[in-house]
């Protein structure tokens, strides 16, 4: 009788935890949406009446416009340079067998759990040193760093799940090696490997935590330049701009799903 | 299918005529022997089967011949070639994959085509020889679907006709059958022996399925624990079998361990007495289900009285297992299912012993 | 020749490594390095000077109020930590075990937050917590406040926030640890008379140990170096380490005192992690 009522108890919390974890997690983004369609001077919920005056504002602003340009330019550098590189490491991870493959693995990863502050200052100190903090390297740099994980996990992922005895088949079938990985393996990962580049355009994108070191002398981003200006005021033309990152994540992360699916977007 | 020229049926491979020859070949992972001395050759347009429980070495003996597992020590010619070291892509073999491992981002033409274009084929030839290929499997309808889009079946036949377009000097099959269902399994393996014998391709197949073994192959190699048990004509393995595992493997029957008297007769452990002409020495006794007869009036040699441990109905006949002075024997009848035996029932048996294998001790290598 | 394919294949593999160890050791490794050694700098101000000095971190330590921003800092994150494990629990659980087409939409809704900008999160809970946000408008009207009160700038505020934002990665690592488990060792412990209760302590917990842990620690290492959402929604009056950093370094310039705290906070930060680590390791690992 009491373990029925710890299982009734148990599926009702559960359920209710659910809807509440959901809401939670969408609720700042669709507000924000809303939000910027404002017609009044001032942030308020609910908004008041209908426009697309904010957005006008927000594409006449020239700060807010150049890093739109900034962060679109440095992510798609990052996109396809990461693409390259997380290729090359991941490939190497999945077929070969070497000394320090577990280190390197470790070492790839961790960019997930060294903290933004200790990276960005870190990051920022170096360039500093290099005298290179007036151009986009760092930003640039910093970026694929931490990429990094992301692409690897994704493309190894891709390749793990991938059949090898393909590969084989091909190789019977008297293709060159060389011939083999352009017709037959990748192909079969293209999905993860768009994937793993649309992914890193996007952690580039949106990141702020260590941008907000890297935009030091140089280039702002559009994340950086609206912890800026949130920092000091408060309007709906950060509504207006957040709106627009939103919808570009949202189009990212759909594709992505249409592309390898909704299990493998982790 | 495609007609059969009759005389093949009768295809006898000359013996010294070699397409794939392993010499003393071994694989070994660390200390573990997958692999160990084992010397086959395949013989010019006959079709060689490899049969043994998993993990006999079976499916790396292959692969070695592809060129995908690399010997730890031997050598392994095609026609003639040493390719012991070469890479697959070097070697003139075609591979049917146990999951058939069509390239399921290409078209059924366009997977048969794929080994033509590595060979560098002019393109018109390239797609005369897709279309006769798909005519062999009759299968010229699906030459634009992907491979998802086709039954095991048929995906079966595309995997064996992208095999076959480049005229390999050998075929190789991996478990062709182990993903189809029990009738469809039936009339591939007819219908892959036709293509085959049309096509005079020599070829090396791996089986765990002894029955596939026996209705298919002109000879077949017997593998257990990494080597060779036997190599011979289905014929010669099941009725002459050299040692008591390919006894066991090949068909059922009941193993009697005893000894060969001096006057030719054998005597097991528990005291059965079977009259016959063997060589003296301890021995073992192969007795299948078809040697134990129930008694007839006019039966000749001597009647046993056997106990029945089990029966076993199967409608067209009945598994029974008897206790015949102490050793248990499994034969085989007909009995309508109202006359069926019963647990503890006395029937009078007769052994023939005309065909009856005894394998001497020392013959029995382990 | 088996000599030259061995040397290739090297070849090859050096090749394809080269630039991800590259990169990872020159913006990774060496950054973390200059980082340690710039906070054993006696200058107070940017980079300036050379020589050795542990007065950063004695400092630190020797000042009340560092030590306890560093310690709260750490309650925060383990308060974040374990309300994401509660809630984040249930709802991995359940996205395993839903058919794919039910799982889309809920994964989408997971994920956003996760890619989306940081700041813009931030920014919606702005819009949610503020003086004319949603819920004081909501409560105003509901009658439960009388007139809007001040939401923001309180430390709940800044833990909630904590919470939504790492939530997903707890979510994610529950679930592809729960995907593991079948379901079937489920039907066998009801089959021998297990609830649902027993079943999840005794089948499901210790089995999804590992994934339990993985998100705990990336939450908890991401709550205790946050210095966005802490400035943002808790301004001045919530101090949290990431945030003083932040401040010491930007604003302060003072690089030297910046690196000690910020390796202060990773040293400790992955003290704590492995300690946990290891003290589950113990209690969990099936031995045999």
């Amino acid at each position: 009788m009491r373990a029925d009522l710890i299982d009734r108890l148990m599926a009702v919390s559960g359920t209710l935890i659910r809807a509440l974890v959901y809401l939670m997690l969408a609720s700042p983004a669709i507000l924000v949406v809303l939000s910027s369609f404002t017609s009044s001077d001032t942030m308020n919920f609910p908004p008041m009446g209908f426009s697309l005056r904010w957005y006008k504002v927000a594409f006449a602003n020239e700060l807010f416009m150049a890093a739109l340009w900034t962060s679109t330019y440095v992510a798609v550098l990052v996109a396809i340079v990461a693409l390259l590189v997380g290729f090359a490491g991941a490939f190497a991870m999945n077929r070969f067998s070497f000394r320090g493959k577990a280190f390197l693995q470790g070492l790839a990863f961790s960019p997930l759990v060294v903290p933004a502050v200790v990276l960005g200052i870190g990051l920022l100190q170096l360039f500093a040193w290099l005298d290179l903090t007036q151009t986009m390297y760092p930003l640039l740099l910093g970026h694929l760093v931490l990429t990094i994980p992301y692409v690897v996990r994704t493309i190894l992922a891709s390749l793990t799940l991938h059949d090898q005895q393909l590969e084989q088949a091909a190789m019977n079938l008297r293709a060159t090696p060389f011939r083999v990985i352009r017709r037959i393996t990748l192909p079969l990962i293209m999905p993860g490997l768009l994937s793993a580049s649309i992914f890193a355009f996007v952690t580039s994108f949106g990141n702020v935590t260590v941008s907000s070191f890297l935009t030091y002398g140089g280039h702002v981003t559009l994340p950086v330049q609206i912890f800026a200006y949130v920092d000091t005021s408060y309007d709906p033309l950060v509504a207006a701009v957040s709106s627009l990152m939103i919808v570009v994540t949202l189009v990212v992360i759909l594709t992505i799903e249409r592309l390898i699916g909704a299990e493998r977007l982790a | 299918m495609l007609a059969l020229s009759k005389e093949r049926d009768n295809f006898v491979p000359e013996a010294d005529d070699l397409v794939v020859e392993l010499r003393s070949v071994s694989k070994y992972y660390g200390e573990v022997a997958a692999v160990s001395n084992t010397s086959i050759g395949v013989r010019r347009g006959e079709l060689l089967c490899l049969l043994g429980p998993s993990g006999c070495g079976k499916t790396t003996t292959l692969r070695m011949v592809a060129g995908f597992v690399e010997p730890t020590s031997g050598s392994i010619t095609i026609n003639g070639v040493d390719m012991t070291r070469q890479p697959p892509y070097r070697r003139d073999t075609g591979m049917v994959f146990q999951s058939y491992a069509l390239f399921p981002h290409m078209t059924v033409a366009q997977n048969i085509e794929f080994g033509l274009e590595n060979l560098k084929w002019p393109r018109d030839e390239r797609k005369a020889r897709v279309e006769e290929m798909l005519r062999l499997v009759e299968l010229p309808h699906l030459a634009d679907r992907l491979p998802a889009q086709l039954s095991g079946g048929q995906q079966q036949r595309i995997a064996l006709a992208r095999a076959l377009a480049m005229r390999p000097a050998v075929l190789l099959l991996d478990e062709p059958f182990s993903n189809l269902d029990a009738q469809l399994r039936l009339r591939m393996r007819e219908e892959l022996r036709e293509v085959v014998r049309s096509v005079n391709v020599t070829t090396l197949f791996v089986t765990h399925d002894q029955e596939e073994a026996l209705a298919m192959s002109d000879r077949i190699v017997v593998m257990n624990a990494g080597q060779v048990e036997q190599i011979g004509t289905p014929g010669e393995i099941y009725e002459s079998p050299e040692t008591p595992f390919v006894a066991k493997f090949i068909g059922w029957c009941s193993l009697l361990k005893g000894t060969v008297g001096p006057d030719g007769s054998f005597t097991s452990a528990a005291g059965l007495r079977l009259d016959g002409n063997w060589s003296a020495g301890s021995a073992t006794a192969v007795i299948r289900p078809e040697h134990v007869r129930l008694s007839t009036d006019d039966a000749s040699g001597p009647s046993y009285q056997g106990r029945v441990l089990q029966a076993h109905y199967y409608g067209g006949a009945t598994r029974i297992v008897l206790d015949l002075n102490g050793e248990q024997l499994t034969m085989q009848e007909r009995f309508p299912f109202w006359r069926h035996p019963k647990t503890g029932d006395l029937l009078s048996v007769t052994i023939s012993t005309d065909d009856l294998r005894v394998i001497p001790a020392e013959e029995d290598r382990r | 020749m088996k000599q030259s394919l061995l040397k290739r294949r090297s070849l090859t593999l050096v090749i394809l490594l080269t630039p991800m160890v590259l990169l990872l050791a020159g913006f990774l490794v060496l950054p973390v390095l200059g980082l340690l050694r710039s906070s054993f700098l006696p200058s107070t101000h940017l980079l300036d000077g050379t020589g050795f000095s542990l007065k950063h971190y004695v400092h630190f330590f020797s000042d009340t109020y560092y030590s306890s921003v560093l310690v709260e800092t750490f309650v925060d994150g383990l308060i974040v930590s374990l309300v994401c494990l509660l809630i984040g629990f249930p709802t991995g659980y359940s996205l395993a075990r839903l058919t794919s087409a039910a799982r889309r939409w809920r994964m989408i809704v997971v994920i956003l937050p996760l890619t989306l900008s940081l700041v813009v999160v931030v920014f919606g809970w702005l819009i949610i917590l503020g003086r004319n946000g949603l819920l004081n408008s909501l409560f105003v009207y509901l009658g439960i406040f009388s007139s809007p009160k001040t939401l923001l700038f309180s430390r709940p505020a800044v833990l909630i926030v904590l919470v939504q934002q790492f939530l997903p990665f707890m979510i994610l690592s529950v679930m592809s640890v729960v995907t593991q488990i079948h379901p079937v060792l489920e039907q066998a412990a009801s089959n021998l008379r297990a609830n649902r209760f027993v079943t999840f302590r005794k089948v499901i917990l210790p089995l999804a140990v590992p994934g339990i842990l993985v998100g705990f620690n990336i939450v908890f290492v991401l709550s205790i170096s946050a210095f966005i959402t802490p400035r943002l929604i808790g301004g001045a009056r919530v101090a949290m380490l990431g945030s003083l950093i932040y401040e010491t370094i930007m604003a302060q310039l003072n690089w030297p005192f910046g690196a000690a705290m910020a390796f202060v906070l990773f040293v400790s930060g992955l003290a704590f992690t492995v300690a946990l680590n290891a003290l589950v390791a113990s209690r969990f690992t099936v031995r045999g």
